[in-house]
């Protein structure tokens, strides 16, 4: 049953013994596996089924910092989600990434992966990548292709899955939802304010508008926020603005520890045979595409006290590989400014060193030609490399002064990149480049003369926020428990990438889903 | 007009170890090919950073080793030997094994003394 609370001019009462706020893939996940529970469920989204101009602009930041996308379009406030216009890929967490590390600052979950495993299998149907795990043995044996990491002790092959075309989660799942009995779906519902009981460490009903600014109220016996990683540290803060921090929030850790996965182009990898990297090509099978990418073990990571690194290798031609005309860029984007960029006499040697493929650029740009044959040569792989992001307390959400339509504080994103994980992901990279040049495979170049491009004007992201209402074994130093049950509140849960401890170096809906079917399991165990 | 690129070079250079006879056979295209003169500054810079960060000349770093110039295979071999060990040579962000580097440094000095 779906129920459009646009339709109601009068306030309106619900009840219900759980009540998810938020339709994309944790509150989607959670919501099904709750249907036949014996729990009624009440499914709350800001949004409908299409895009809405008036909702997505909730969804506006009052401040981001220059280089970081707009969280106004970069998430998708309707039903499904950011599920609506992500790519799908996918990969598992490793075991490192739950462990605590002295290098990555404030790393450690209170759950180990043994402890998430278990769910990955059935998150993996969920996103569509099937249930045939992310082993590169047995990719490499599926695809006939060789695993080239297989006896390297130092780095290792990473399996991406993909589905085709990407899994719209309320387009599949939606119609099982609306048909269940138990489950209604409330869609231009905005969550807005709670009532919680202080004595009773309970919340007692939660307040939702629609644009029309009429109140609904939903009563409870548990209330999951399913809202995504900004927006979830958005209304916490809100609610711990009202309730004196006592909602996760003892420990000023709601908005902090924000991360994101810096995607950069740091390296260019050159070879004498490209047919041995069959692994690690696009394979387009049965409605997904399975591809391999290099990554470092994790003793190695212990050993050189290094975030881990996903390199996909992207075939490229001499014209996508050139330096000069990256340098052009540099020294453009620097006159542009009226400033001197760092390596100055580096990147006019680069151009006048690769002077043929400035021209090519010039003449594509502006005559729509290309000028030499060999542009289009393969030249070897680059790499768009996700990288792992420590979590600091500096880099936070949290409230600005100015208000959205329904009179709720906008948010203020402060994010940077820290000098410590470039130092690592360096670090990383060199690892990786010895360890190629062991193998046979090839030659790495690193293209640190860049660091100022790569990290500024070239740095790429996942879209993936992480962190910020993070899992703790304390309330000093988290917002939820290793259940994701907010400390200090009885009845009050948080799914999805917020509840991140750490963010690894691999997109995070893989677990976000895992995460939300142990949630969904603990659920009805509660009963 | 033979077309030898600069990235070429990188690769098929870094990944081939040269010989005298092969590398002179390079230099038979015209010097006005632009494209020639770009894998000339990879070249020099190989030979350049050796001769500011490394004590011994290319030729005696390959002798101390008892690395035939003349052979491809021991110089790959040792390459690979290098890099296991973590013996590498950096050239603007090329991560090279010290052996290859030093039969680059001494094919370009040879080069420019003839």
């Amino acid at each position: 049953m779906i129920i459009d609370c646009r339709k109601f001019d009068s306030p309106q009462a619900f009840n219900a013994d759980i009540c998810i706020v938020g339709a994309g893939v944790a509150g989607i996940v959670l919501a099904r596996e709750l249907i036949n529970s014996g729990k009624s469920v009440l499914l709350v989204e800001s949004g409908g089924k299409e895009y809405d101009q008036s909702t997505q602009d909730m969804y506006q930041a009052q401040r981001f910092p220059e280089m970081f996308p707009d969280p106004h379009y970069s998430r998708l406030r309707f039903l499904g989600g950011s599920s609506n216009h992500w790519e799908n890929n996918t990969s598992p967490f490793s075991s490192i990434d739950f462990e605590r590390r002295d290098w990555v600052p404030n790393s450690g979950w209170p759950i180990k992966y043994s402890d998430i495993a278990p769910y990955y299998s059935k998150a993996a149907y969920y996103c569509g990548t099937k249930e045939d795990g992310y082993e590169a043995t047995y990719w490499a044996k599926q695809l006939n292709a060789e695993d080239l990491l297989a006896k390297s002790n130092i780095i290792e092959t990473g399996i991406a899955k993909l589905a085709s075309p990407p899994v719209r989660f309320f387009y599949s799942y939606g119609d099982s939802l609306l048909n269940a009995s138990n489950i209604k779906t409330l869609t231009f519902a905005n969550l807005v304010d709670i009532e919680f009981d202080s004595q009773s460490q309970r919340i007692e009903q939660a307040v939702f508008q629609s644009l029309n600014k009429i109140n609904h109220t939903i009563s409870a016996e548990k209330f999951i926020l399913c809202l995504g990683g900004i927006e979830n540290a958005r209304m916490m803060l809100i609610f711990n603005e009202k309730y004196q921090n006592q909602l996760g929030n003892q420990g000023d850790s709601v908005g902090r520890y924000f991360m994101e996965h810096p995607t950069i182009r740091a390296s260019h990898f050159f070879t004498p045979d490209k047919n041995i990297f069959k692994l690690y090509e696009n394979h387009q099978l049965d409605e997904r595409t399975v591809s391999g990418f290099f990554q470092i073990r994790e003793e190695i990571l212990k050993q050189t006290k290094s975030i881990n690194i996903r390199m996909p290798l992207t075939p490229a031609n001499n014209y996508d590989m050139s330096e000069g005309i990256s340098s052009f860029h540099v020294l453009s984007d620097a006159a542009e400014k009226l400033d001197m960029p760092n390596e100055f006499g580096t990147h006019i040697f680069n151009v006048l060193t690769d002077i043929d493929m400035v021209m090519e650029a010039v003449s594509r740009k502006s005559l729509n030609k290309s000028l030499f044959d060999h542009a289009s040569v393969f030249g070897g792989y680059q790499s768009h490399m996700m990288t792992e992001q420590s979590p600091y307390r500096e880099n936070r959400i949290r409230l600005g002064s100015n208000v959205d339509h329904l009179d709720l504080k906008r948010c203020i994103i402060e994010w940077q990149v820290m000098q410590q994980d470039k130092d690592m992901i360096w670090k990383a990279l060199e690892v990786v480049a010895q360890e190629v040049g062991s193998l046979g495979l090839g030659r790495i170049k690193i293209n640190k003369e860049h660091d100022t491009h790569i990290w500024g004007t070239q740095l790429g992201f996942g879209q993936h926020h992480m962190g910020t209402t993070r899992m703790s074994s304390s309330p000093n130093d988290g917002v939820v428990d290793s259940n994701l049950k907010v400390f200090g509140c009885d009845n009050l849960y948080i799914a999805g990438s917020s509840s991140f401890s750490t963010g690894s170096h691999v997109p995070p809906t893989l677990t976000i889903a895992a995460l939300s079917l142990r949630l969904a399991d603990h659920l009805k165990g509660e009963s | 007009m033979t077309n030898i690129s600069r990235r070429h070079f990188i690769y098929g250079v870094s990944l081939i170890p040269l010989t005298s006879g092969a590398f002179a056979n390079a230099f038979t295209i015209e010097p006005q090919n632009q494209i020639f003169k770009n894998a000339m500054f990879e070249l020099l810079q190989v030979l350049t950073q050796w001769q500011q960060k490394e004590v011994l000349s290319p030729e005696e770093f390959l002798a101390n080793r008892g690395i035939n110039f003349q052979n491809k295979t021991e110089i790959s071999d040792q390459s690979q030997q290098d890099f296991i060990r973590g013996d590498l040579f950096e050239v603007k962000g090329l991560v090279l094994a010290k052996t290859e580097a030093a039969a680059i440094a001494l094919a370009v000095e040879r080069f420019l003394s003839t």
